[in-house]
């Protein structure tokens, strides 16, 4: 933001007392003999009878003083006597001057140029002494900004009223400027001790003893630990005189801010920085940057005995009152319930107390409403809370008394106040969608569904089949169903290969059965070796013919064997070993046989000579 | 701790729950909050126990914990028109409006999250093993093996169906507690915050860093909070 101050320069003149035509000069110093290391104050008052504007004004110049700044004020006035109407204007200069050197000095006349015509003052004596040799001076009663109320002119209360204390005493170092600065930012407070939620006044102003253009980026610090609210904030800043350390500024308000302290403790404020843009004597077209320095508030907890219910943020002062409007209202129809809390103090941290439930009445979320009216330096307000009521059945229903406490920093106790029992009467009128007029009424309002009584405390609940079980369910019939088909396969793959491998292995197979009766022949039991030869005959026709031979008669035996590719004589020798072998078998005595060797050579004849034979492929076999 | 335990489990007693209910009738829901709180902290879990959490939450104005209850009702009970019906009216309580559907709350999630996932899967063991059963023995009756097939294929079904219900299930959300809780960019106090949530907010869960907790709201909207200003449901 950039805001222009617009300060008129001044041209010097010089003349302590000079009459001519209706224009007076004079000057005077406000003391006769001073030291160096005090200052003096030059005032020059033009006085102008009629009509009539300063063109030119010359200060006395002096090389054995330094001006430190200035300051210009205006008078009318008008009286009436036998001479006639006598409309004066009077401008009053204050020059502060800092003596350089002891001695004795003339201050040359003060020049004034009004309508084209040249008026003086006379000149001024003035003795300077040594530093420290000077005579004391009288207490100047604006030597600190704060020193006594500056707004006590215009009907103002100080601001800051701490037990007198200076809130720029750190920062001016007892009253005096920053050495050698003719513009500085200076920010204080109202208070170095407050309580938790106390109101601290924070202000900002800018001290010039030169012309300042603008200024712009005020940059204020965070405020960390405090609730910040604005008291005001110039948009055309107004100047006021102060003389500090005996040099007169011109001091600007800047900002001003509420402070609220949100935690107990050191808490700091940090400096404010503002970048001027100053002209005149000493910055001319200069910008300079200037800062504040930074404010440490020592916040004290609340005391002890704070009433039930109280919220630390109600410190201040303050009143509640309560109202209801209309206190007569059909069923379902609305009432108002109003609280006003006003006073001063953080009003947007207030806590207002809460309506308890009633049952019966439906009581729909408070609206809040604040509306700040700073008094002064002091910021407070008006807080409006509306809470609409319906009457959900008829009957007379009482709103009990609030409790509503604060702390009250001035008088350092809490204080309670109480709003009065309202009665609201809910009788059965003619409500929207009520039945009619007449009997009582009974809004039933959807609301949050009732408990679960007695419920239960645990569930057990079905684990779900999850993990390496359902991995393992998902997978093993499937597993199974395939081993299963695989066996079968295998199975019925056996089972039609088993005639051709017989065939194959008849020989062989006939050869160890032959081999096993001629073992028993030459054992103890030759007479089972019968059955075996029997045996490994007929089991080796049946493996080469791939059917059985056991039906057949020894004819069909043989046109059987031939059919299928055996020799005449080994069919022949076939059918001779097995008629030997059932002769043997059922009339020993009577076979003619020579034993069971001869049997045995019988077969194994036989048996050789089929195996030579060309067998012709069968037709399960192929 | 026994003695701690002890308590607890004293306080999970039926007589307790009456005094919690009594409390809840004498419109002191705070007191019945923290009986039921304390009957769930004891270790029991019922969709009722938590319905009544969150309903007594709901009342005392508990937000975040009324959320965060009925939400944990639907998810033992997800067919609990109560809990259902105060949770809404929870919801719009609200601080934060989030543009767009709720978390979970699609017709898709909800039937899932609604059927039984573990009957489902049990069910589809029985129909599974009971197929393969019927095509072993295919050949003692001629209608073993089209039954057998159907038994093998409808369980698959059923099976696809569990997983589906148990991946909803599975989805971590969680519920804001914290009154207002500021949203950062990453898990460090000293980034800024994006935006702030508010208690009974339903956020879904993503990683955990350094104490922070990754959450992600209905609209897309992402960031870091406290791991304390969250609970899983």
């Amino acid at each position: 933001m950039r805001r222009a101050l617009l300060v008129g320069s001044l041209l010097l003149a010089a003349a302590p007392r000079a009459l001519a035509d209706g224009v007076d000069v004079t000057a005077q110093l406000d003391q006769d003999v001073a030291g160096t290391d005090q200052t003096l104050t030059l005032t020059v008052t033009v006085t102008i009878h009629g009509n009539g504007e300063i063109e030119r004004l010359q200060f006395p110049r002096s090389a054995h003083f330094q001006e430190l700044g200035r300051t210009e004020s205006t008078q009318s006035s008008f009286s009436m006597s036998s001479a006639g109407i006598d409309v004066s204007r009077s401008t009053i200069f204050r020059v502060s001057l800092q003596p350089k050197d002891p001695g004795e000095y003339d201050l040359p006349p003060t020049l004034a140029v009004v309508n084209g015509k040249t008026y003086r003052s006379g000149p001024v004596h003035v003795k300077i002494l040594p530093a420290g040799h000077g005579p004391p001076q009288a207490p100047q009663a604006q030597q600190s900004p704060f020193g006594q109320n500056p707004f006590g002119a215009f009907g103002f209360p100080n601001p800051f009223p701490d037990d007198g204390q200076d809130p720029f005493q750190d920062l001016f170092g007892g009253g005096r400027p920053p050495n050698g600065q003719d513009v500085f930012l200076a920010a204080g407070v109202d208070r170095h001790t407050a309580y938790l939620g106390q109101q601290v006044t924070y202000s900002i102003r800018l001290y010039t003893r030169v012309d300042v253009n603008e200024f712009d980026g005020l940059k204020l610090p965070g405020f960390d630990g405090f609730w910040g609210e604005d008291i005001e904030t110039p948009t055309h800043p107004v100047p006021t005189m102060q003389t500090v350390g005996g040099v007169a500024y011109q001091v600007f308000l800047l900002k001003k801010k509420a402070l609220f302290p949100d935690h107990a403790g050191d808490l700091a404020i940090g400096p404010a920085e503002v970048d001027i843009g100053a002209g005149g004597l000493f910055f001319r077209g200069h910008k300079v940057h200037r800062s504040t320095g930074s404010i440490v508030v020592h916040v004290l907890p609340l005391p002890a005995g704070a009433p039930p219910g109280f919220s630390t943020s109600n410190v201040g002062q303050w009143s509640l009152s309560a109202a209801l409007r209309p206190a007569t209202v059909p069923v379902g129809e609305p009432a108002t319930l109003t609280l006003i809390a006003q006073g001063a103090g953080n009003l947007h941290a207030l806590e207002l107390p809460k309506l308890p439930a009633i049952p019966g009445l439906r009581a729909y979320d408070p609206t809040s409403n604040d509306k700040s009216t700073p008094s002064g330096d002091r910021f407070g307000g008006t807080r409006k809370v509306e809470i609409v009521l319906i009457g959900q059945r008829t009957g007379d229903f009482e709103l009990p008394p609030m409790s509503f406490s604060w702390f009250d920093p001035a008088a350092k106790a809490y204080q309670t106040q109480e709003t009065p029992p309202l009665h609201l009467l809910v009788s059965a009128g003619t409500a929207a969608g009520a039945g009619g007029a007449g009997g009582a009424q009974n809004v039933l309002e959807a609301s949050f569904r009732p408990l679960r009584s007695a419920p239960a405390l645990s569930v057990r609940r079905l684990p779900p089949l999850e993990g390496r079980p359902l991995w393992i369910v998902l997978a093993t019939p499937p597993l199974l169903l395939a081993l299963l088909f695989s066996g079968e396969e295998l199975r019925r793959r056996r089972r039609d290969a088993a005639p051709e491998l017989r065939m194959r292995h008849a020989y062989r197979v006939a050869r160890r059965r032959l081999k096993a009766a001629k073992a028993l022949l030459e054992g103890p039991t030759p007479d089972r070796a019968l059955a075996e030869l029997t045996g490994a005959l007929l089991g080796y026709l049946e493996d080469r013919a791939g059917e059985k031979v056991a039906g057949l008669s020894h004819t069909e035996l043989a046109e059987r064997l031939r059919s299928l590719g055996a020799a005449d004589e080994a069919a022949t020798a076939a059918v001779t070993a097995l008629e030997a072998c059932e002769a043997q078998r059922y009339a020993p005595r009577a076979a003619g046989t020579g034993g069971g060797k001869d049997l045995l050579s019988r077969v194994e004849f036989a048996v050789d000579a089929l195996e030579r034979s060309d067998w012709k492929p069968t037709r399960r076999a192929a | 701790m026994p003695g701690l335990l002890l308590a607890l489990s004293l306080l999970a007693s039926p007589a307790d729950l009456r005094q919690a209910e009594q409390a809840y009738l004498a419109r002191n829901f705070p007191a019945a909050e923290k009986a039921y709180g304390a009957a769930l902290a004891a270790g029991n879990e019922s969709a009722d126990l938590e319905y009544d959490m969150g309903t007594a939450a709901a009342q005392a104005g508990d937000i975040g914990q009324a959320v965060l209850h009925l939400e944990r009702a639907l998810v033992l009970s997800p067919w609990d028109g109560d809990a259902r019906d105060n949770l809404d009216r929870v919801r719009d309580k609200r601080v934060d409006k989030v543009v767009g559907q709720d978390l979970g709350e699609s017709p898709l999630q909800r039937l899932l999250r609604g059927l039984p996932a573990a009957e489902l899967s049990w069910t589809f063991a029985a129909l599974w093993i009971l197929g393969f059963l019927l095509l072993v023995l295919r050949r003692r009756r001629s209608w073993f093996r089209p039954l057998g097939l159907a038994c093998a294929v409808f369980g698959l079904g059923l099976g696809g169906l569990s997983w589906a219900c148990e991946r909803a299930d599975g989805i971590p959300f969680g519920v804001v507690l914290a009154k207002v809780t500021p949203v950062r960019a990453g898990p460090d106090p000293k980034l800024p915050a994006s935006f702030e949530v508010h208690e009974g907010l339903k956020v879904l869960l993503e990683e955990r860093d350094a104490g922070y907790q990754r959450i992600r709201l209905a609209n897309g909207l992402e960031g870091w909070v406290e791991a304390g200003g969250v609970e899983k449901i």
